[in-house]
């Protein structure tokens, strides 16, 4: 056992460690091969769709709607609380509305796909001749002696018109045109509507229209519009039928769109007297600010004799204003038959107006609405608006689908004769900015 | 330092297409098993450990990051991580590997060298159950060292340790064993 001194033994051991070492280098082939095999099959398997690996993240699915709750219930509360956070409000005034329209849109029309093409089908087999023809036109291939334009019912059927039809529909448009320049100096609006309707229908329908009226009678309206006389006010610049089509026809012209409201602009003339105005609301006067009341005409007793036509070539700016100003009161004469024109004050209540006295002010010159009056006190503020009933109706159904909507209304009818109301509608507005914010961007 | 560079660009292709891991598999396979074998002394449980590291190893090689540390003591550190997880569920009952190991050496030296005697054949197995007696730190240390030829730099950055730790614990762990290996042969 000479070999177990110490350095012996160090030496030793490292030889054996080496040895051992050696002895204990192994190749395993066929454990090594399958180990490749399984990693490949590994690698293999990493490439998942990436669709199916987003659908198995089932906690994010879970978490994600439930973490969104939670932020809209804090935003929300935050906001009731008096703590604006603009981004959520920008969320909510502007982009859900927005999203929401869009999906309105879409989906109506894609109801209205549907039901084309249900009706298309149920026609189809109802009268499978008319497909056919349908078909036919799609290709290009109408016969030119024949032409079927289908409506959901009943079926119109459309021929060219004979020599003599043409004839006979000339000499009668020959004879309304020369009714009309008779009519002219008593101008237009003494046409009956039905009247007026005709010809804007004839106008409308010369240049888009040819298949429907073939060849020559769509021209023979355009010869005739040009060859109006000399006589006629502005016939060279704007046809006479035209500026009827502008004026207000119907009733129903009374009423102003909600999205593109009538801006009533008139130089009053000697017999339309501001006397007659309605009297105003008290609210303006109470407030003792500059009244700017716009207020319809008292319909006077003969409705046209006071309007002048400017003469001919002679362009006059007012003329289709003044029109305008005198289909409502042509209108209002037969006051029985028409809806009035209500007025509407709108008071807004309001906790903290200092905030948004700047903001309004700013922003009430992109308004549309006729804003008769505006005025503030210390705690409310107050926009007269002379609204028709219909858009009334409109502006509270709009407010009341609104999210941000205001916290109640109040109506107070203060003046009621012959169907004229004046309305003090009370608004109590909490969530002020998206109150306002909606305004602006519905009455743009 | 060539080495290095190889591995690198190995292990960025690899990265980019997993399909090319298979290329540093052959390069560490044999390796990380004989090191594995060495620790445990059971075919079987090498095997698996092994497998276990080149699967981690896949999984997660897109976090690798090239820093301090090369791509083998990264897979030294799974396959040693792996190990420990293994005997600390196990709680460490490793019955048979003694005769296991036995049997390897023998089947080892009877083949490679005939001159080998039963005296060097019953030194070097006793050698291997002096060192399983270590310290799991120690056997790592001694094994990288003599097994594995490592340097010291390259150990110290399986182990995460400094080189000269690396040196003053293989002293300590080769004292360590000369006694017990001595009481054993007395």
């Amino acid at each position: 056992m000479d070999f177990l001194n110490e350095k012996n033994t160090e030496d030793l051991i490292v030889k054996d460690l080496q040895q051992l070492g050696q002895q204990l280098q192994q190749t395993n082939q066929a454990f090594k091969l399958a180990l490749a095999h399984k990693l490949r099959a590994k690698v293999l398997s990493q490439f998942v769709n990436p669709v199916k690996k987003l659908c198995s993240l089932r906690w994010a699915w879970l978490t994600a709607p439930a973490a969104l709750l939670l932020l809209v219930i804090l935003a929300e509360a935050a906001e009731y609380s008096g703590l604006e956070i603009k981004p959520y409000q920008y969320l909510k005034t502007t982009v859900a509305p927005a999203v929401n329209r869009q999906i309105k849109i879409t989906a109506t029309a894609i109801i209205e796909e549907v039901k084309k093409i249900a009706d298309n089908a149920l026609k189809a087999k109802l009268n499978p001749a008319t497909t056919q023809n349908k078909s036919a036109i799609q290709n290009k291939t109408v016969p030119n002696d024949l032409l079927e334009l289908t409506s959901v019912n009943p079926l119109i059927l459309f021929q060219p018109l004979t020599e003599q039809q043409q004839q006979i529909l000339k000499e009668e448009i020959k004879s309304q045109l020369g009714k009309n320049e008779q009519m002219a100096p008593n101008l237009q609006p003494s046409l009956p509507a039905q009247q007026q309707d005709d010809y804007q229908y004839s106008l409308d329908f010369q240049p888009t229209e040819p298949l429907v009226l073939e060849n020559d009678v769509a021209d023979t309206f355009l010869n005739e519009a040009d060859k109006l006389p000399e006589s006629l006010p502005s016939a060279d610049q704007e046809p006479v039928v035209k500026k009827l089509i502008d004026s207000p026809p119907t009733t129903d012209a009374l009423v102003p769109p909600l999205t593109a409201p009538i801006k009533i602009s008139y130089q009053p003339s000697e017999n339309i007297k501001l006397e007659d105005v309605p009297p105003t609301t008290k609210a303006g006067e109470a407030a003792g600010t500059p009244s700017t009341i716009m207020t319809p005409p008292t319909p006077p007793s003969q409705p046209y004799s006071n309007i002048n036509i400017p003469p001919a070539g002679q362009k006059s700016a007012g003329s289709i204003t003044e029109l305008g100003v005198a289909a409502p009161a042509e209108q209002a004469n037969g006051q029985e038959k028409t809806e009035c024109q209500n007025r509407f004050r709108l008071i807004l209540k309001i906790n903290d107006l200092s905030k948004i006295d700047d903001q309004f002010n700013n922003r009430i010159d992109g308004l549309d609405i006729e804003i008769t009056e505006y005025y503030s006190s210390s705690q409310n503020l107050t926009i007269i608006l002379t609204l028709p009933s219909s858009q009334y109706y409109e502006l509270k159904k709009s407010l009341a689908s609104l999210t941000a909507r205001p916290d109640y209304f109040e109506e107070e009818i203060i003046y009621n004769e012959a169907k004229c109301q004046e309305t003090v509608v009370t608004i109590y507005v909490n969530k002020r900015i998206s109150f306002f914010e909606w305004l602006i961007s519905n009455f743009r | 330092m060539a080495n290095l560079e190889l591995e690198q660009r190995l292990v960025e292709k690899a990265k980019r297409n997993p399909q090319d891991f298979n290329q540093l598999y052959e390069l560490y396979f044999e390796k990380i098993y004989n090191f594995l074998l060495a620790r445990c002394g059971q075919k079987e449980l090498a095997e698996d450990i092994t497998s276990q590291t080149f699967l981690n190893a896949l999984e997660k090689i897109h976090n690798f990051k090239w820093r301090n540390v090369s791509f083998g003591a990264w897979l030294y550190r799974i396959a040693i991580n792996n190990l420990n997880s293994h005997f600390r569920k196990n709680n460490r009952i490793i019955l048979t590997e003694d005769e296991n190991l036995n049997l390897l050496i023998s089947q080892q030296t009877s083949a490679d060298s005939a001159e080998s005697d039963l005296e060097q054949r019953g030194r070097i197995t006793e050698l291997y159950q002096t060192i399983k007696k270590l310290s799991a730190d120690e056997q790592n240390l001694i094994i990288l060292k003599y097994f594995q030829h490592k340097s010291y730099q390259e150990i110290a950055k399986i182990l995460k340790l400094s080189s000269n730790t690396v040196g003053v614990k293989l002293h300590r762990s080769l004292r360590k064993l000369k006694i017990v290996y001595h009481q054993k042969i007395k």
